[in-house]
């Protein structure tokens, strides 16, 4: 061994670093454990045997060799397998409605806090202060009206009876027509358009932009929409990224007003209340292989959206290329 | 009264016209009055000459960046107007002002590689260009290249154009920047793969080419007639009087590519064209900034401090880039610094300005040697000019102390009998129209020139403090209903008391005038006040030699031979044509 590579004992300071550097890690590993744990759980019970299933429910992983595929392989090619068949179905729904509704949030709000930051008008404070109180009225207060509007609209419109897709299928001999309507998509679509908290996120990020850059674009000849488009958009990347994540998270999650307007459409069901209409009833231990690995599928989407996301928004703004 | 008011009007007006013809760019009574009602610029008046360099100075918060952004667009104006290239521009928006600006923050789009930066303003602004046929001006110059140009020049051009690499240049660009031709000129010579050819071949092949692009040239120049489209020799449609014809069109990449390496040649940006700003340093920043500016290709350069967020001596560079600059592009440009060595040295001229009022207009040396008023003096020089009070009654001596007389020019006392009379009418005038704002500007102006605050301003301050002012133990003093006509009262009882009896007088001298000898012992007894240096600095070529001076600190500049330490004595004396006299009252400059 030579010099170079002797160790140099550590300093006072640096050992102190490395203690804090190795507690706060066990403190983060165990946080992380405890959040994971249900998911991991989930995933566990997911490629368990149906024997395992009943022999040994509290087990968090199958035991060796008794690692199974079948019931995910059973959603997604069974027509025998009861409710679960239309899987794929229910989960193009949910990502068209997610996506729509991404996008749709982010025009808007995007627009909306450019309005708020670069234009100067009458009583934009004013509009502020009521998007923030309005932030403090719980959504579901909103759900009782909303879902007799929904219901008086379709009503006087007709617009309920419009159906987008019609499905023939044949169970067990019965031949079967079932209906995809327009309707509940469009209920499903809109109500969760642009939230207040999206919005301001954007306008602060917006705000924190340097005058000087618009003002400089401007005088350059550019026009708002190229400011937007050109100057604002491409440095508001990371929160825009942000804001696709958590509409992205709280549109697929939603449950309860799916629910409520997808009653009576079984085709239209989201993926989430699909999975309720089907864990719910069921107690038996043996079903709960295919309700986990269904839970698992519709995880999927938000587990691959993460996973791409995640850099670019940590990367954010490094440089703003003006110097304070 | 009315009609008075009108005709003095109508005099302003003519007067305004004329300057704004004969001036390129001529702000009249710029004012502007924020909406929470504070005022942070009064009467700006300015013309400026094509070329010129101004140099706006003063210190934060005088209201220069405001008027620049007035200037530019970027800022509402209250009142007042401005004139660029004879034309009024209060109401374009900044884009169509055809000028120019430079942020003290570079303003860079972070996003954006330096090249794109540069080219921003080119690829979202339409531009005049004449109308080309470019298929004919393709033909005439291809057959001229092939007609002119020898086979190896040709071939090493072809070769030089497919070796190049570049992420903004592409070949057929390269091939035409070599014989300056046109792009479809030189696609077309590319497309004949003369490179491929053996020598007879080539020959050969050139012959019969330029045969046919003869008859190709003849056949376009007929579809012209037919389409009744007239062109000069250089294919640029004319109209039916022989002038060329435009369209207002945005540029081309080429085009644009052109421009930015044009002035990224003048800034030395070439090996950063690639890089974001965040790759850069201050100064590369700025000189990108710069850019934007020059490939706009205006009259007029607006810049905000730019030099101010640059260590000192990347500043001394750019600020001597900067000058080069504007002699090489000759734009007119306005200059905004709260740096008064960087308005001495970059001007042709200066404007200072503070708390809202221009102080003085003029060259520097004009600025430095005469300045209008006690402000304008202090700002200017460093180190700061000395100051000392005196008392002057008549004769040819000012008192400075007991004892202690300053010898004065014997018209002395006549003119600083007119000065007072003058001001006195002037002031008293003002008063008597009270209400007119502009007499109440007359007494801020003077506050400002003495460097004091505004009593408005004040005032508010004193407002806002009310509550706590009520649960103070002691009662809130009273607060002054109208404090600029207070201050208005006190100064004509100033300027009476002044013109009656003893005139306070300010004198002022730079220290390079001092007349500051070191006595050494055995000397011959000479004239002066011996004075005890109290700091010596040493800046390398001379001392800054600082000492107490009747209570004052005061400064002079001793050359480097003379080895002035602490320990020296020294005497003083003034040159009666250095000093500058300034009257106690006002600030103004009492000129002999």
């Amino acid at each position: 061994m030579n010099a170079s590579s002797a160790r140099i004992p550590l300093s006072k300071s640096q050992k102190a670093a490395r203690k804090s550097k190795t507690i706060s890690f066990i403190i983060l590993f165990i946080v992380c454990l405890l959040f994971l744990f249900p998911f991991i759980y989930l995933v566990g019970t997911s490629m368990k045997t149906p024997s395992e299933l009943v022999n040994k429910p509290l087990s968090i992983f199958p035991s060796w060799g008794n690692f199974t595929f079948e019931h995910y392989w059973l959603f997604l090619n069974s027509d025998n397998h009861g409710r679960i068949d239309n899987l794929p179905i229910w989960m193009i729904n949910s990502l068209v409605i997610t996506s729509l509704q991404v996008i749709i949030t982010l025009i808007v709000d995007t627009l909306a806090a450019y309005a708020f930051v670069f234009f100067k008008f009458k009583g934009k404070n004013v509009i502020v202060a009521i998007l923030l109180i309005s932030m403090t009225i719980p959504g579901v207060i909103g759900t009782t009206p909303l879902y007799s509007l929904y219901v008086s609209i379709g009503k006087a419109t007709g617009l309920s009876d419009v159906v987008l897709f019609t499905l023939h299928s044949v169970n067990n001999g019965v031949e079967a027509t079932e209906y995809i309507y327009l309707y509940p998509y469009l209920w499903m679509i809109f109500p969760g358009v642009s939230g207040v908290f999206n919005l301001l996120l954007i306008k602060n990020f917006f705000e924190s932009i340097p005058k000087d850059i618009v003002e400089s674009a401007r005088s350059d000849g550019a026009s708002d929409l190229t400011i937007f488009r050109r100057i604002v958009l491409p440095l508001a990347r990371s929160t825009i990224l942000l804001v696709v994540l958590f509409c992205f998270v709280g549109s697929w999650n939603d449950l309860l007003w799916p629910t409520l307007i997808t009653s009576g459409h079984p085709l239209n069901y989201t993926i989430n209340v699909a999975l309720v209409n089907y864990t719910g009833g069921v107690s038996d231990w043996s079903a709960k292989g295919a309700q986990t690995a269904a839970a698992v599928f519709s995880m999927l989407p938000i587990l691959i959206l993460f996973l791409f996301l995640q850099n670019k928004m940590i990367d954010g703004l490094a440089s703003t290329g003006v110097k304070r | 009264m009315v009609q008075k008011q009108q005709e003095v009007q109508t005099k302003e007006q003519t007067q305004g016209n004329e300057r704004a013809l004969s001036n390129f760019v001529s702000i009249q009574n710029l004012a502007k009055t924020y909406p929470n009602g504070v005022k942070a610029v009064y009467d700006f008046n300015l013309d400026i000459q094509k070329n010129e360099f101004i140099v706006i100075v003063g210190p934060s918060g005088c209201g220069k960046t405001t008027a620049l952004r007035m200037i530019s667009g970027l800022e509402d104006i209250t009142s007042g107007e401005i004139y660029v290239d004879r034309e009024l521009v209060n109401y374009k928006p900044s884009k169509d002002r055809r000028m120019a600006i430079v942020f003290q923050s570079y303003a860079l789009y972070p996003q954006m590689s330096v090249f794109d930066n540069i080219a921003f303003p080119l690829t979202i602004n339409a531009y005049r260009f004449p109308i080309i046929e470019e298929k004919l001006l393709s033909f005439i110059q291809a057959e001229k290249i092939l007609k002119e140009k020898s086979e190896d020049d040709l071939l090493e051009a072809i070769a030089k154009a497919k070796a190049t690499k570049s992420n903004y240049i592409e070949k057929d660009e390269a091939f035409a920047r070599i014989f300056a031709i046109s792009i479809p000129a030189a696609d077309l010579l590319l497309s004949y793969n003369l490179e491929n050819l053996s020598a007879e071949e080539r020959k050969d092949f050139i012959a019969k080419t330029i045969n046919e692009l003869e008859g190709r040239i003849a056949e376009e120049k007929k579809t012209l007639e037919a389409k009744n489209i007239k062109v000069d020799e250089a294919c640029r449609q004319l109209d039916q009087d022989g002038k060329v014809l435009s369209e207002m069109r945005k540029m081309n990449k080429a085009e644009i590519r052109q421009r930015v390496f044009q002035a990224a040649v003048i800034l030395d940006l070439g090996p950063y064209l690639d890089r974001l700003p965040k790759e850069l340093s201050g100064g590369q920043m700025q000189r990108v900034a710069l850019g934007r500016a020059i490939v706009k290709d205006v009259p007029l350069f607006l810049m905000d401090e730019p030099l101010s967020n640059l260590d000192a001596k990347l500043r001394l560079t750019m600020r001597s880039e900067i000058v080069k600059l504007h002699r090489k592009i000759g734009a007119t440009t306005i200059y905004v610094t709260h740096d008064q060595t960087e308005a001495m040295t970059m001007a042709s001229r200066i404007v200072v300005m503070s708390k809202g009022f221009v102080q003085q207009i003029g060259t520097p040396e004009k600025i430095y040697d005469d300045p209008d008023n006690l402000f304008v003096a202090k700002f200017i020089g460093s180190p700061a000019i000395n100051l000392f009070a005196g008392t002057y009654e008549k004769g040819t001596t000012i008192a400075i102390n007991e004892g202690l007389q300053l010898g004065v020019p014997a018209n002395f006392k006549a003119i600083t009998d007119a000065f007072y009379k003058a001001k006195l009418t002037q002031y008293q005038n003002a008063y008597d129209h009270y209400d007119d704002p502009h007499s109440q500007e007359l007494i801020l102006k003077m506050l400002s020139s003495l460097g004091k605050e505004n009593p408005i301003q004040a005032e508010k301050k004193q407002k806002a403090n009310w509550l706590k002012k009520l649960f103070a133990k002691k009662g809130a003093p009273a607060l002054n209903n109208d404090p600029v006509k207070t201050t208005f009262e006190a100064t004509l009882e100033a300027l009476k008391k002044a013109q009656d009896g003893p005139r306070e007088i300010l004198c002022a001298i730079r220290p390079e005038r001092m007349n500051v000898e070191i006595v050494k012992e055995g000397d011959k007894k000479k004239n002066g006040y011996p004075v005890t240096p109290t700091v010596c600095e040493l800046l390398g070529n001379e001392y800054i030699v600082h000492f107490d001076f009747l209570g004052r600190d005061m400064t002079a500049k001793l050359g480097r031979k003379s080895h002035v330490n602490l320990d020296s004595k020294l005497l003083l004396s003034f040159d009666k044509n250095d000093l500058l006299f300034f009257d106690g009252v006002t600030g103004e400059r009492i000129r002999l």
